[in-house]
């Protein structure tokens, strides 16, 4: 059996606001193995970026984890006390932010928000934690690592700052790493840069990557799996391979066709049609059914679960009983 | 900028000489002679005038202002009518109660005010945040005098530890200051507060807490620091308030300073004293704001463009 290092099990968020509580993630399961890349994908709002958080129990409030568990080398990190999981936060487990421009303290200088994670961790004085943080700022591509060292982030582009939040986290070489839309705020050209560094040292950290992101084309590039959630769950688990070959659940399908360049040119672009259910008022059956083009009666009354076996898992009635046949293929691949 | 300065500074000496000018003439005008009161009732006509001659006060109105102007440009402010001292010495002597009193209670309030503000902030919504914010309120909408009536007599009656009026040792200092400074610091508390939130829902601070810091070191560290610009504006505003003194907690507790020697020469009509503390108190208020006017200046580029 494979090793798993971080593992998701029913995971829940709640919010808990006056309006009432709100599924924000429901009962979402995956699992990490060493070095590998899981991508999660979904439209905005469909409680990617609230896992993400719920991992380290960073949820905003008003924001709890009602349920589930979140095991990381045999700990619960749903229950653990708050100041072991600080001594896993930015040591074993680091985060990157979707918002390089607003994520580093504007008053501090580059070098000492590095050499602060660092220290927050190991013991090890000044001297030693600059040489090292010196080392970590070359590393991530950026020149004129001395002066940039001394400088506040405030002149320094997006791509540079989120190079250094990169530095930042991989600091205390972490077994894991989660990426919040790293590259969302970025301009395309950085965007690319940005992808190819964490991609490279992903393989010379060695770290597991967990990899949020709405964009298809970063999932192809960067994930080994892929888990596509829609409002609050996991619709389909797949490999990434499988999800641009063969995907199953309606949903996932719809997002391969939104992806400019499959449409023939000349043509409108397909989109998804209808909008995501406000967690207010979610159907009572399946999720997708409103927006979906094959949604049947008992869609729109019941919920499916998630079906399928081995690596291939959908949230779909249409593969109810084709169970056997997808495990036989599974094995057999 | 020079520019900027000079007409800042032009502006300043326009404002300190309309006020001398508008005191004087009010302090001359209204109900009550200092003659009258120095002499008592039963003084015969000729030492009445002998006396007002003595003391200037038989020329002109306008003749009298420009020989007290003259005066005040040679560092003269005139003698006491009571006291019979120049009234820059009385000044100078109250001053040093007043520095005192104003630098306790200012301590204690940013002290305290930052304290209160970063434990609301941090924890808000709850019934601690609440609390705190219902009191810093009354705080604010305490007058100073009726808070120190009440310490006087709640503390100083009843514990006997802290004297409840005048100067007796650095002990004599904690009910005024305690009374003075808890309603700066309910001030303080308020914008420390909302600084402190704004600042605490930045993204800066998931970063710092991603990392693994404390609490404290992300509180302290990351957050009030990019919080203190505000709180430094509204703590510089307050010096100058502080430094001319606090007439009703001066007065209550019977400390000598600025505020109680301006109580004390109202009340008697000693215009000398009267005068010179409005001069000084003009003089320590325009210097202030005319100071942070040139930091606002220094900071912000766009307050230079308006000036010229």
């Amino acid at each position: 059996m494979d090793e798993y290092l971080l593992e998701a099990k029913d995971l829940s968020v709640t919010l808990y606001t006056e309006r009432g509580e709100l599924r924000v993630v429901d009962g979402v399961s995956f699992r990490l193995k060493k070095r590998e890349t899981l991508g999660i994908v979904g439209e905005s709002g469909c409680g990617k970026s609230m896992t993400a958080n719920s991992i380290l129990r960073m949820v905003p409030a008003p924001g709890k984890i009602s349920g589930g568990q979140i095991i990381f080398k045999g700990r619960d990190l749903s229950t653990l006390p708050e100041r072991k999981l600080r001594s896993i936060r930015g040591k074993e487990i680091a985060m990157v932010f979707q918002e390089p421009m607003t994520s580093l303290n504007p008053l501090m200088t580059c070098g000492r928000q590095i050499t602060e994670a660092l220290r927050a961790h190991e013991k090890t004085d000044a001297k030693q934690a600059k040489r090292h943080a010196l080392e970590l700022i070359r590393l991530v591509g950026i020149p004129m690592a001395e002066r940039i060292y001394e400088s506040t982030p405030s002149g320094l582009s997006g791509g540079m700052r989120q190079r250094i939040v990169i530095a930042m986290a991989l600091c205390n070489n972490p077994d894991v790493l989660i990426c919040d839309e790293p590259t969302t705020a970025l301009d395309v050209t950085v965007q690319a840069q940005i992808l190819r560094l964490i991609d490279e040292l992903k393989s010379s950290f060695g770290s597991a990557v967990l990899f949020i992101t709405h964009d298809m084309g970063v999932i192809q590039q960067m994930t080994d799996r892929v888990m596509v959630m829609y409002s609050g769950q996991a619709v389909e688990y797949l490999q990434t391979e499988e999800l641009f070959r063969k995907p199953l659940h309606p949903y996932t399908q719809g997002l391969i066709a939104c992806i400019p360049g499959k449409a023939a040119v000349g043509h409108d672009l397909p989109v998804i049609k209808g909008t995501v259910p406000t967690l207010y008022a979610l159907p009572k059956g399946c999720l997708f059914a409103p927006r979906c083009p094959y949604a049947t009666k008992r869609c729109r009354c019941e919920r499916p679960g998630l079906y399928g076996a081995g690596r291939h898992l959908v949230r779909c009635f249409q593969y109810e009983h084709k169970e056997a046949s997808n495990s036989a293929a599974d094995s057999g691949s | 900028m020079k520019k900027y300065l000079i007409k800042r500074v032009l502006l300043a000496i326009g404002i300190i000489f309309a006020l001398s000018c508008v005191t004087f003439v009010i302090l001359n005008v209204i109900p009550g002679d200092p003659v009258a009161l120095m002499l008592g009732d039963n003084a015969d006509a000729a030492t009445v005038k002998a006396v007002r001659a003595n003391l200037g006060m038989d020329k002109p109105l306008p003749q009298q202002y420009l020989s007290w102007v003259l005066n005040l440009l040679t560092g003269d402010l005139g003698i006491s009518f009571f006291q019979k001292k120049p009234v820059l010495t009385l000044l100078t002597t109250a001053f040093q109660y007043t520095v005192r009193l104003a630098t306790i209670s200012y301590l204690v309030a940013v002290v305290l005010g930052i304290g209160i503000g970063i434990f609301a902030a941090v924890n808000r919504g709850k019934i601690a945040d609440h609390a705190l914010m219902a009191l810093a309120i009354t705080g604010i909408s305490a007058p100073s005098f009726w808070v120190a009536i009440l310490l006087q007599i709640y503390v100083g009656l009843q514990f006997k530890v802290f004297p409840v009026s005048g100067l007796a040792g650095p002990i004599s200092y904690i009910l005024p200051c305690i009374a003075l400074g808890t309603r700066y610091a309910a001030g303080i508390a308020r914008i420390t507060r909302t600084s402190m939130l704004e600042i605490l829902n930045q993204d800066f601070i998931r970063t710092a807490e991603a990392k693994g810091l404390s609490p404290l070191r992300t509180v302290f560290i990351h957050a009030l620091r990019n919080a203190m610009l505000p709180i430094l504006t509204v703590i510089g505003t307050n010096i100058g308030e502080l430094l001319t003194g606090s007439m009703l907690t001066e007065t209550v507790f019977n400390i000598p300073g600025i505020g109680k020697l301006l109580i004390d020469s109202i009340t008697k009509r000693d215009l000398p004293i009267v005068q010179g503390c409005v001069i000084y108190i003009a003089v320590v208020c325009v210097t202030i704001y005319l100071v942070v006017d040139i930091l606002y200046a220094v900071i912000d580029p766009h307050i230079r463009l308006e000036g010229n």
